[in-house]
Order: structure tokens, then C-alpha cells, then sequence
């Protein structure tokens, strides 16, 4: 029976707990109701909204230590995530801003447009906001990374699998880069042009577009490890209490960051609305950057703030359980 | 049944202790009978939930299972906080209905 199946599936959702208490009656209660004629997609749409409720509450979790800590990993996971993940968004956003900008004239700054609508420095000011908004991020981020690779390898418990897997990155972006600098060292100083084509005169124009593709793989195998290495650590790491508490802060500067960005995002459209279409608008970063995905670069990082708020609400209130759990 | 245009009405915390006051009751069996008793039909998904929490709460306790279906009953910390919950509820709809009838005079 495909209804019964799908029952099976939905149960899977609920935390293992949740699971092992309430698990069976839920199964038979379901298909009493299924029996009875009930709609399959109302009582599974209600397990559905249901599992999200036990996940996200904890209503009726066993106090256990080992338990609550869990808890607490995994919500930290949920607010360190988002920023990871929007921060190529963030980079793409910036790239575009650089290329946009027209050159400085003499007798003008070089940093910032002059002779552009109010919209465009609420534009452009918002940018600065992002860029240093990024550039915290980006050190809160290899801040985390330090202080979970140390808490990682300080606990006995961990397996060598996790300690393994928590080097990874470090030593993905050590790679990366050797191979960035080696890429410069050796790439063409002068060039020939002709006939409107560069031609390199010195150094090796293949061999550091190699180095510099090498570098960008190692990159990202390191940002996909990292990745992992969250997965890995919610689901199977030991941390000590001061450890978790730590990352709880680490969660707040995160959403915090993130919030920036997001709040200067919505400014610089908010700017461009007043001013006309957004789509065309004179110095665009928003648009330009993103294109017609601009409302979606937007939303994503309004969401991505979200997701980080709440996961560091949810921590904090998890490592409160943890604490009072916590074996003297 | 659930929900007018006031929103929600039935807490379906008050509506699992107020069914399980006629004695101890299984899953199934609380859907039903609170159904025919306000018209506001439970999922599973709910019920479990409320349960759950009430249970933490040490306003119900469950009694050893019965062929994979577990019986519920309300503890007496319970009774003495439904009392109280529907006290304030029959004040409110004491002094609304009153006044209702009040401006319909």
C-alpha cells in the first residue's frame, strides 16, 4: 500500500528519539486513520509540519546530556552554514561592482563615483558596508575553523576519521595558496600587442592559468570539506562545554555579519526603487552584479540571515539544557 | 471547524486534557472523541506533538501499551491546571456573553 509506505518515509523525519517513544503509536494511530477513510495527504502533510515542530522544539526530549549536545552542534551548524554559503554569492556581487565603476578622471578621487544620483551613493556606500561586512565574515569564518579544528583534536573521544577530515580544509587553502603564488611568480609581465590580441613576452602564460585552476580546485574542495566536516562534527563530534559555548558566540557574530549584508542589499535596492527602475538604474550594483536575479541575490541573503538568526537562537537555548545536563 | 474569522479558538492543548478527563485514552481514541466533542479534527502529527509536551510538562502520564496503542491519562498536577486554563476561559465567555446580551437589549 503506496499510503503506507509514504507513512514509513514521513516517520523517518522525526528525530530518532521522538522515534523510539512515539514512533509505533504514530504508525498504527496513522493507518487507523487511513483505514477510517481520512485524506492520506492531510495526515501525512500533518506529519509532515509535525517532525519540523519535534526537531525544531525538543518537546518531550530525554534530558541527556549526550543528547543536547547534539542539539546544540547541529543548530550552530545551521547558523555557521548560511554564510558559508552565500559567501560566493557575496564575492560574485563585489566582482561586479569593481567592473562597473568607470575609471578615476584627473582631478577626482580615485575611490567612488562623483557625479552620481543620491540613489547612487546610497548604492555605492552600501557597497563599502558589504565589502567589510564580507571581509568580517570571512575572518569570523577561518576564526570558527580555528577554534573547532583545536576543540576537534583537544577531545579524546573523537574519532581519527573526524580528526582527519578537520585538517582537510587547512590544508586545501595551504594549496591553494602556494599554488595562487606560484601562478603570479610565473605568469607574463609584459605583453606585445597586436592586432588588438596581448601577447606575453616573458614568463608562462599556460603553466599559471594552470597553477591559478589548480588553486581555485583546491579552494573549493577545501570549501566542500569543510562543508562535510560541519555535517561530520554535528553528527559525530565531541565538544567540551566551553567549546560549544564558544561556538555560540560564533553563531551570533555570524548573524550578525549577515544581517549587515543583508540590510545593506535591501538599502541599495530600496535606493534604486525610489529612483526609477531598478533594471536600469545608473551605476547599478545590484543589477549589474546579478542581473534579473538581483531580487533573488536579495532574498537569499535576507534569508540567509534568517536561517543563521534562528539557528543561534536555537543554540543558545540547547546549550542552556547542555549546561544543566553537563556531568560535574 | 477549527478556525473562524477570530483565527484559531481550539487549543488543542486544552482540548486533549479536557478529552482525557472521562478517563485514560489511546491515540486514535482522542482524535475521535475530541472531534465529537468540539468538531476540530487532530492529525496525528498534532496530537503527538501536544502530547509530547504535556507529557514533559507532567500534566499527563502514559499507562503501559496495549497492543502498540499507549493510553494517556491526565495526572492530578493536570486536572488542577485544566481547571484553572478553563475557569478563566468560562470567566471570559461568562462576562462576553453577558455584555453581548447587554448591547443586543
Amino acid at each position: 500500500m503506496r499510503a503506507t509506505r509514504l507513512l514509513d518515509v514521513v516517520l523517518r523525519l522525526y528525530p530518532s528519539w521522538w522515534r523510539a517513544q512515539y514512533g509505533e503509536e504514530v504508525r498504527t494511530v496513522s493507518r487507523d486513520l487511513l483505514a477510517d477513510g481520512r485524506s492520506a495527504w492531510r495526515v501525512v502533510l500533518n506529519l509532515v509540519i509535525g517532525a519540523v515542530r519535534a526537531r525544531v522544539s525538543g518537546a518531550g526530549a530525554p534530558r541527556h546530556y549526550a543528547l543536547w549536545a547534539g542539539r546544540t552542534r547541529t543548530s550552530l551548524v545551521v547558523a555557521t552554514l548560511p554564510l558559508m554559503l552565500v559567501a560566493p554569492v557575496i564575492v560574485s556581487f563585489r566582482q561586479g561592482q569593481q567592473d562597473e565603476f568607470p575609471p578615476a578622471r584627473p582631478g577626482t578621487l580615485p575611490f567612488g563615483p562623483l557625479n552620481i544620483s543620491s540613489a547612487g551613493h546610497a548604492v555605492y556606500y552600501s557597497f563599502a558596508v558589504m565589502a567589510i561586512a564580507l571581509v568580517v565574515g570571512i575572518s569570523t569564518l577561518v576564526w570558527g575553523y580555528a577554534n573547532l579544528a583545536g576543540a576537534v583534536r583537544r577531545e579524546g573521544r573523537n574519532g581519527r576519521r573526524l580528526r582527519r577530515m578537520v585538517r582537510l580544509p587547512a590544508v586545501a587553502a595551504a594549496l591553494a595558496v602556494v599554488l595562487c603564488v606560484s601562478g603570479f611568480v610565473v605568469a607574463p609581465r609584459d605583453f606585445l600587442i597586436h592586432h588588438g590580441v596581448a601577447q606575453p613576452l616573458n614568463g608562462h602564460y599556460a603553466l599559471s592559468r594552470g597553477l591559478y585552476g589548480g588553486a581555485a580546485a583546491f579552494l573549493s574542495v577545501g570549501f566542500l570539506a569543510g562543508i562535510i566536516m560541519l555535517f561530520m562534527v554535528s553528527r559525530q563530534g565531541h565538544l567540551s562545554l566551553a567549546d560549544l559555548a564558544a561556538g555560540k558566540w560564533f553563531g551570533v557574530t555570524t548573524s550578525g555579519v549577515l544581517w549587515v549584508m543583508a540590510s545593506a542589499a535591501v538599502v541599495s535596492v530600496v535606493a534604486l526603487w525610489r529612483q526609477g527602475s531598478p533594471v536600469h538604474a545608473t551605476y547599478s550594483i545590484v543589477t549589474t552584479s546579478w542581473g534579473s536575479w538581483w531580487i533573488a541575490g536579495v532574498l537569499t541573503l535576507v534569508g540567509a540571515a534568517l536561517v543563521s538568526t534562528f539557528g543561534t537562537v536555537q543554540a543558545a537555548r540547547a546549550l542552556r539544557v547542555t549546561a544543566q545536563l553537563a556531568p560535574c | 471547524m477549527g478556525r473562524n474569522r477570530l483565527g484559531r479558538t481550539q487549543d488543542p492543548t486544552i482540548l486533549v486534557l479536557t478529552s482525557l478527563t472521562g478517563g485514560p485514552q489511546h491515540g486514535y481514541s482522542l482524535i475521535q472523541d475530541i472531534e465529537a466533542m468540539s468538531g476540530v479534527t487532530l492529525g496525528p502529527g498534532t496530537l503527538y506533538g501536544v502530547l509530547a509536551r504535556l507529557e514533559e510538562e507532567g500534566l499527563v502520564e502514559a499507562l503501559p501499551a496495549d497492543d502498540r496503542r499507549r493510553p494517556y491519562r491526565i495526572t492530578a498536577h493536570g486536572a488542577v491546571v485544566l481547571r484553572e486554563r478553563l475557569e478563566t476561559i468560562s470567566t471570559v465567555a461568562r462576562i462576553g456573553l453577558k455584555r453581548l446580551g447587554a448591547a443586543g437589549a
